[in-house]
């Protein structure tokens, strides 16, 4: 700053106003750099980023998301409604929308928007609300990545193994055929080739059920709507039992069912009696001979809805603390002696998972090392005013 | 003695086919076409009912159903699906077999091909 004789008054103020300017362009200045580097960020991000009034109105947003939509420039998006057609119509925005009101903030894993031309892109988005002093929502800002190409990745995976394990069905089918036949028609075999045989069966059907949970799993991922009926719990918790209990016999460990109560579920008995069949079978296999299972059945105490527990516990090898929370993961196999004699892909405890998860119920697990294991879910009793048809 | 009733079998992989030839032919007469186009021309020699797998080189079976339901000679054949896809519950497949007129829809690999004789005779009414 230039210096002046300061000779009054007048001339001190005119010094003090000069400080003051410098100082402003200074600050200006540094606010300019500072906005320029955050402004680089905002413009290359590979993420889209964008401000809309209330209703939905794009305010501002980064070249990302013009490219992401298919905009030469803001003004082919600023007259955009992004909560009206801004979204294909099966992904509706609707609870979206509430949580940001409720929370201040949301965000969706999987949406899908429409693009300039018509076409979809999927992404996930969140984003936030600003308000003003009295609590009113003056706009909402957020980010929005395209995730198509992961979703069409993870389509194409599905479709390979789809398509892998419905090809193994076939040669399968042979196999399982042509040794029933073997085994229906020459009774006049030799121990020997009998028990070899028996050997081939079992193998077979061990890759039958690998087959068939492969295909579980990729069909459950979709959560297909299942069409919920009202069924009664015990005839489907003995049959379930049933299918381990000449098994248990032979390995000399009890299965012992210990319901009350004459339950009515609404949801899917076939579900339902593959989620106890898999838990009693998992039970069975990591428990040693001489051990016990035990099944209950009873009503649930701390749920918002009418719910039935059923429970499903062993007093075999149990599982370590530190497997806990990987235990309903996919491929998952808690390592363990009995592991490796048991067998199992590790999508039994995924699927059982799914399984009562699409009857809107929970499952959760307790288990000790050297103790054993209790497995518990829950599933929904029936509503009484909605009309169901009654499967027997 | 009483004719056997015909079968026309669709499979086009040749081992299951085999197998399937085996054990009907126990019980009734059975032909067999490996594709589609064969399966057309000897449906048209009026079985007693056919069984049809949906995996069909060139033309699928879902195609070959709509073409018998067209046909005035084949459409009141019964049809039953038997194929290797699909799943243990009510899925788009079936639901579809069952929309374009099949009588029933029987996934091979749940079914130990005795199974299968059984459950089709009840379409084969003596």
């Amino acid at each position: 700053m230039d210096k002046i004789a300061i000779k009054n008054d007048q001339d001190y103020e005119i010094s003090i106003l000069r400080e003051r300017i410098s100082e402003l362009e200074g600050l200006t200045e540094r606010l300019r750099q500072s906005e320029e580097r955050y402004r680089y960020f905002f413009e290359t991000s590979p993420v889209g980023i964008y401000r809309t009034t209330p209703e939905g109105r794009i305010l501002l947003c980064n070249q990302r998301l013009l490219d992401m939509l298919g905009y030469d420039s803001f003004e082919g998006i600023k007259d955009r409604d992004l909560e009206g057609d801004g979204s294909e119509p099966y992904y509706p925005r609707a609870r979206f929308k509430q949580l940001l009101k409720i929370k201040g903030e949301a965000e969706i894993l999987e949406a899908a928007w429409i693009k300039k031309d018509g076409s979809i892109i999927y992404v996930r988005e969140n984003a936030r609300a600003v308000k003003d002093k009295n609590g009113e929502i003056i706009y909402y800002e957020g980010r929005v990545e395209d995730i198509t190409e992961r979703k069409n990745l993870e389509q194409a995976k599905e479709d390979f193994i789809s398509t892998a394990a419905h090809e193994l069905r076939t040669p399968l089918t042979s196999l399982q055929g042509y040794l029933a036949l073997l085994d229906k028609e020459h009774h006049g075999l030799a121990d020997k080739e009998q028990a070899y045989i028996n050997k081939l069966v079992k193998a077979a059907h061990r890759l039958h059920e690998i087959v068939e949970d492969l295909l579980s799993v990729i069909r459950l991922d979709h959560r297909p709507n299942v069409d919920l009926v009202a069924f009664q719990l015990e005839p489907v918790m003995e049959e379930a039992a049933n299918e381990w209990r000449l098994k248990a016999k032979e390995e000399r460990k009890s299965i012992i069912l210990e319901t009350q109560g004459d339950y009515v579920i609404q949801g899917e008995p076939e579900y339902t009696k593959k989620i106890i069949s898999n838990l009693i079978g998992n039970a069975v296999k990591y428990t040693e001979n001489g051990g016990t299972i035990r099944i209950t059945n009873s009503r649930s105490a701390d749920d918002n809805q009418p719910m039935v527990l059923v429970t499903v516990e062993d007093n075999g090898v149990g599982i370590a603390k530190e497997h806990h929370q990987d235990i309903f993961t996919k491929f998952f196999r808690a390592p363990n002696p009995l592991s490796v004699k048991a067998g199992g892909t590790g999508l039994g405890l995924y699927i059982v998972r799914q399984l009562v998860e699409i009857q809107h119920g929970r499952i959760w697990m307790e288990s000790e090392r050297g103790v054993g294991s209790k497995f518990s879910f829950t599933l929904p009793l029936l509503d009484k005013s909605r009309q169901l048809p009654l499967i027997q | 003695m009483p004719k056997s009733k015909k079968i026309l079998l669709i499979e086009d992989d040749q081992d299951l086919a085999e197998l399937y030839d085996e054990v009907l032919s126990a019980k009734y007469e059975v032909e067999i076409a490996h594709n589609g186009k064969e399966g057309l021309e000897l449906a048209t020699k009026k079985p007693d009912l056919i069984l049809l797998d949906i995996l069909l080189p060139s033309m699928n079976g879902f195609e070959l159903l709509k073409a018998f339901k067209k046909d005035p000679q084949i459409k009141n054949i019964p049809v039953i699906v038997l194929t290797n896809l699909g799943s243990k519950h009510v899925d788009d497949d079936k639901k579809l077999a069952l929309l374009l007129g099949a009588e029933d829809y029987l996934v091979k690999t749940y079914h130990q091909p005795q199974e299968i004789l059984e459950k089709i005779s009840v379409y084969l009414p003596t």
